[in-house]
């Protein structure tokens, strides 16, 4: 597709102004370092079969920071950080999935939405603002309660509640444009609606969506350790999640608190600084008189 | 309104409203003195001749029992019985004591006493409740309205059974016709109670049944102990409130919302006792027993159990889990308890467990599954750690965490889907009154409630009962059956203690003072909360 | 523009969104993996399981056609019986109403804080446009409405709890002492509402003083993002031709304020808020956990350790519907207040 590297150039232009705001600099540094740990974490762990939650050391228990244990370690004697670098790994792993799917996902039901007949445009719309209407939680929870627990339903149950504001957000954009003449013409000379899809609408919606995916990176890692730590017990209590790992360690909150001390740091920078990275990329892409709620309706 | 003065008045507001309610609180006298107990477990239900769970931690406060027995001293103390004799090798006298009252006002007469009992034996041979404590009685005679005569089958320790945790409580038998019930053991009676209705003479009545959140007890003027316990500072109001998370207890300990509160976690504890709290650590028979699903592969071979019981880390599981408070099984009879035998402990030995699993070819990788209760730290823990040794000799564990009440649904599953039954499981368990048979009982063949090894050995079945029936006359003749019945389990291997547990419940000195009164081993989890004394 | 004939529109958009919603719900319990009954019943097992798994295939309906079964069950959800509970064994709409009440009224005292602060912050931070103030403003929303809330929750929990040990006063956890609970009734769910309505000056006072600290702490993230917001919305309108007319023309600042760049910025806030209240309603389970106060939030929880679906898909649905309404309402109120939205 050369829609492609057209909104990446676009995308890149968009950072580069946003590159003038010394939050956005921050930000993104932040983000950037933060991921790099995640993904490299597991290979980097000093005592990966602890970060896992394989291995169990009873013996040194609740330890506080030291040479040994630059982070401590938690109430099986497990090293703290180990198991927040696996914790972080997953976090982001999580997260760039979910977001990937459901930007994919929305941007190809928003664009047919509006290039198909009406009927299957109005099924759509509708699927749409019923699932806006759902509560991420709560469909992780009815999930959960049938597929059991685990990573699986937990993605689903966030991309199945985030696809509809970027299929929203593609509808609104493609919708504009289909009645413009050189998406019209196209058609007129017999060209399939996919092919004009393809090369006149996906270009024009894929940049508002892309950044509407990158601005919310810091939600989805809020709500998804939300979710976690809401769920805790229902999840297994040995795999690393820095949700769960913030939710058990509450419990010696006031006389360890190392414990859920420093999965609590990582999660809050790497919120913070996802959430940043994509508000000030936000901002820059639509000035907020002209924002787009007006056109919703 | 000026945008500068806006947030000043918003701010003045608010500081306000907080020094005033800080003001009133601080001015509120304490006109009802309130007890609030944190408890681990959802109430399994209130109905004093079925219940076998942990209902019995409301049903003391509800309802009185013949007698009360206290381990420590080993002296029956009469209770709701004035007079509790021997008259004859097979006859026992019973005296209500005068003046009581159930909580509708009306007297406790020997008719009901005679009720409740048969209710109890009734309910039992039915497969409900625990009333097999009364087995060796054969018939309840009726002398006046406040005497009535035991007849038992031989000669047989009924004091024993009077003063037991379970099955032994005195209630109105109005309730047959409170309930509509057509009979005693019409399930309308049992479900009556469960709904949270109430007839008993006890300290204490029912004010609000919310089993899964809290229960409401209010004082009862009239109980005819006030004048025998002699404290004025009992609590007019006792909340009995559910809360399954420790670190949970913990935090409403601190805050204040919780007087006493029996599981917090154990790492906290010195920082409690530093902050003031008072820690105390009760014996209790309360023991951890873990049940292996004898049904179902691999758990089935004698060998592959031999091999898990060698694997666990006896000397670290102790201090690890319990934090010290408690001590190593040996053998399914706890420390203390008649019948317990420190001949039978294990030590951890890897080698042995490696060439046993070696010798019936168990392959490498195999997964097992156990089943553990969520909030018993103590259980994740030794979950966890039985995990890391196992997979040291190339085992896999699962570990499925669970309320209580799901915990006992899949427990009961071996006995129609062993393959869908976890291999393993942990059955804590407490005495229903001191009879060695009651751990043992734990293994009876078809004891879908709680036997969740799925264990059927007629001839086990068959020793045990001749123990009992011994045991009933004299308990020390039967100790020697009921070691042999022990040995015999340490070689089957269906089912291993892994420790007995100290009970520990940390309260507030300031605010209520728990004497040694109320708390005894015999009564699990039971705070007798007629002697607890509110001080502020 | 607001006519009639948009308020119709929207509200028959939201009624279709309902019955959505009840399909959703329907679809959820048929289609779940296994038997329907069975989670329905909350997977039961042992003795009594048969029976309980029984009763389940009766209330679904199960033996009939796929359309009697869908007629039946959105009657009987409209109708007011929404199962239940496999955990708490009480009517499952009960349950949720009452969980939902009290997450309500953390959410309400939520905004009663975020949106005037969140406000004034903006405006204060735009009218020192590029100053240390407006600097300081900036990173600090950023960083309090980055932070998950419950992250926020634990640490002003542990600080209040320090403080309270040190100063002696009662530390802030649950909605209501337990002294001040015994003899108290909750009509409508949301306490601080009952205390008065039974005119118990002293339970009123108490629970406003436990809800506060978690309704700040709620507040964080719909006052940091209005705060920013606002800041931005009013920086510009202030650059508008029309307004620095204004100025220049010589008419005091607080007119300016409210006749000029208020217009603008009020839709923009009202919509936010209508977006926050939903993302709000989330984070308040959260919230709530930490403060041990009950509501969706503890109800979610207990449902999911004990696999008690109906309640479950009766949280969904009651959530959902708020959702729907609260959207509507917010959509309306846009149109009113937004002279330049186009229907």
């Amino acid at each position: 597709m050369t829609a492609l590297p057209e909104a990446l150039s676009d995308l890149l232009r968009l950072m580069r102004r946003a590159w003038r705001r010394p939050a956005f600099r921050v930000a993104l540094l932040l983000a950037l370092a933060l991921t790099a740990l995640g993904l490299l974490g597991p290979y980097v762990a000093p005592y990966p079969l602890q970060g896992l939650g394989v291995e169990v050391v009873s013996e040194k228990s609740l330890l506080p920071p030291s040479l040994e244990h630059l982070l401590g370690t938690d109430a099986m004697g497990r090293d703290i950080l180990s198991r927040v670098l696996f914790g972080l790994w997953r976090a982001v792993i999580v997260t760039l999935l979910v977001i990937s799917v459901s930007a994919v996902l929305g941007l190809f039901v928003g664009s047919a939405a509006a290039v198909l007949p009406k009927p299957v445009e109005t099924v759509f719309v509708y699927t749409m603002e019923l699932f806006i209407s759902v509560p991420s939680i709560l469909l992780a929870a009815a999930l959960v309660a049938t597929a059991g627990g685990g990573l699986v339903p937990l993605i689903v149950a966030l991309v199945l509640t985030w696809w509809p504001w970027y299929g929203r957000v593609a509808y609104t954009q493609a919708r504009a444009i289909r009645e413009l003449d050189f998406v019209n013409l196209p058609r007129v000379f017999g060209l399939s609606r996919l092919y004009v899809v393809r090369k006149h609408i996906v270009p024009h919606v894929v940049p508002p969506v892309l950044v509407e995916a990158l601005s919310d990176l810091g939600s989805v890692v809020i709500e998804m350790s939300t979710i976690t730590f809401i769920f805790g017990a229902a999840q297994s209590i040995s795999e690393p999640d820095l949700g769960v790992m913030i939710g058990l360690g509450l419990r010696y909150v006031t006389t360890h608190p190392w414990v859920a001390l420093f999965p609590a740091i990582f999660l809050a920078l790497l919120a913070i600084s996802f959430t940043v990275f994509g508000e000030v990329l936000y901002e820059e892409a639509n000035p907020v008189l002209r924002k787009r709620w007006f056109k919703w309706f | 309104m000026s945008r500068r003065l806006l947030p000043a008045v918003v701010l003045i507001l608010v500081l306000a409203v907080v020094t005033g309610a800080l003001l009133i609180l601080y001015r509120q006298p304490q006109q009802i003195r309130v007890v609030v107990y944190a408890y681990r477990d959802a109430i399994t239900g209130i109905d004093p001749g079925a219940e076998d769970d942990v209902g019995v931690v409301v049903l003391h406060a509800l309802y009185d029992t013949l007698l009360r027995y206290d381990p420590r001293t080993g002296e029956y103390i009469p209770w709701l019985a004035e007079r509790f004799e021997r008259v004859a090798e097979d006859r026992w006298l019973i005296a209500i004591r005068k003046g009581a009252v159930f909580h509708d006002g009306s007297p406790v007469t020997a008719e009901d006493v005679k009720f409740s009992i048969e209710r109890s034996l009734a309910l039992y041979e039915e497969g409900i409740g625990l009333g097999f404590v009364w087995s060796c009685v054969e018939e309840v005679e009726v002398l006046n309205t406040t005497h009535l005569e035991v007849v038992t089958d031989g000669p047989c320790e009924l004091a024993r059974t009077a003063s037991a945790a379970y099955s032994a409580f005195v209630y109105s038998r109005k309730v047959l016709q409170l309930s509509g019930a057509a009979s005693p053991t019409d399930r309308k009676l049992i479900e009556w109670f469960n709904l949270g209705n109430e007839l008993g003479s006890g300290p204490y009545r029912l004010r609000s049944y919310k089993p899964e959140r809290e229960v409401v007890l209010e004082k009862f003027q009239d109980w005819w102990g006030w004048k025998v316990v002699n404290n004025p500072r009992a609590p007019d109001v006792v909340v009995i409130r559910i809360v399954e998370d420790p670190g949970e207890q913990e935090r409403g300990l601190r805050a204040g919302e919780i007087h006493i509160a029996s599981s917090v976690p154990r790492a906290v504890l010195r920082s409690l006792r530093e902050g003031g709290f008072e820690v105390r650590a009760a014996d209790t028979y309360h023991n951890f027993i873990l049940m292996f699903n004898v049904l179902r592969w691999p758990t089935n071979v004698t060998e592959v159990r031999r091999a898990i019981a060698l694997a666990i880390p006896w000397d670290s599981v102790v201090p690890t889990c319990l934090h010290g408070y408690g001590r190593v099984g040996s053998g399914l009879i706890p420390y203390g308890f008649p019948g317990y035998d420190p001949e039978l402990r294990l030590g951890q030995d890897l080698d042995e467990a490696a060439r046993l699993l070696a010798e019936v070819q168990l392959p490498s990788g195999t997964e097992l599954e156990i089943v553990i209760t969520s909030g018993y730290e103590e259980e994740e823990c030794f979950a966890q750690l039985l995990a890391h040794e196992l997979a040291k000799l190339g085992l896999r564990l699962r570990i499925t965490s669970l309320p209580w009440d799901l915990v006992k649904q899949r427990g009961a599953e071996v006995w129609s889907n062993p393959e869908a039954a976890p291999h393993m499981m942990v059955n804590d368990w407490w005495p229903t009154y001191i009879t060695p048979y009651d751990y043992l009982s734990l293994l009876e063949c078809g004891y879908i409630t709680w036997n969740w090894a799925g264990y059927c050995n007629e001839d086990f079945d068959e020793r045990l009962w001749e123990a009992y029936e011994v045991d009933l006359a004299d308990l020390e003749q039967a100790l020697p059956l009921y070691q042999e019945l022990q040995r015999y389990v340490y070689e089957e291997l269906p089912a291993i203690n892994l420790w007995d547990m100290q009970h520990i419940y940390v309260y507030n000195p300031r605010r209520v003072l728990v004497p040694d009164r109320a708390l005894n081993p015999l009564y699990t989890y039971v705070v007798f909360f007629e002697y607890v004394e509110v001080l502020s | 523009m607001l006519t009639l004939n948009y308020i119709i529109r929207r509200s028959a958009l939201s009624l279709v969104l309902v019955v959505g919603v009840l399909l959703l719900s329907f679809v959820l319990t048929y289609y779940a993996p296994g038997d329907p009954a069975l989670t329905w019943a909350g997977r039961p097992r042992g003795p009594g399981a048969l029976e309980a798994i029984e009763r389940a295939r009766q209330e679904l309906g199960l033996d009939k056609p796929l359309w009697y079964q869908l007629s039946t069950y959105i009657g009987r959800f409209l109708s007011g019986d929404w199962g239940t509970s496999v955990k708490f064994k009480t009517p499952v709409l009960e349950l949720v109403l009452r969980g939902f009440a009290s997450s309500l009224e953390l959410v309400a005292y939520s905004f009663l804080v975020a949106v005037p602060l969140g406000y004034l912050l903006g405006i204060s931070a735009a009218l020192s446009r590029g100053g240390l103030r407006d600097r300081v403003i900036y990173y600090f929303s950023a960083a309090i409405s980055g932070t998950p809330r419950f992250i926020t929750a634990a640490v002003a929990y542990i600080a209040l709890y320090v403080l309270s040990q040190a100063l002696g006063t009662p530390v802030i956890y649950g909605r209501l002492s337990s002294e001040l609970r015994v003899g108290f009734e909750e009509i409508t769910g949301v306490i601080t509402l009952d205390s008065l309505i039974q005119g118990r000056l002293d339970a009123f006072l108490d629970s406003l003083v436990r809800i506060i600290p978690p309704a700040v702490v709620l507040s964080t993230y719909p006052m940091g993002v209005l705060a920013r917001v606002v800041r931005i919305a009013v920086a510009e309108t202030l650059e508008e031709e029309y307004v620095r007319q204004a100025v220049s023309l010589g008419i005091p600042a607080g007119v300016v304020m409210r006749r000029y760049v208020a217009p603008s910025v009020v839709p923009v806030v009202a919509q936010l808020s209508g977006l926050f209240f939903s993302y709000s309603l989330v984070e308040a389970m959260a919230v709530e956990s930490v403060f041990g106060r009950e509501g969706l939030g503890y109800l979610l929880i207990k449902s999911l350790e004990s696999s008690d679906y109906p309640l479950i898909v009766g949280s969904i649905v009651l959530v959902s519907l708020v959702f729907v309404v609260a959207n509507t309402i917010a959509d309306v109120v846009q149109a009113k207040v937004n002279p330049r939205v186009v229907v």
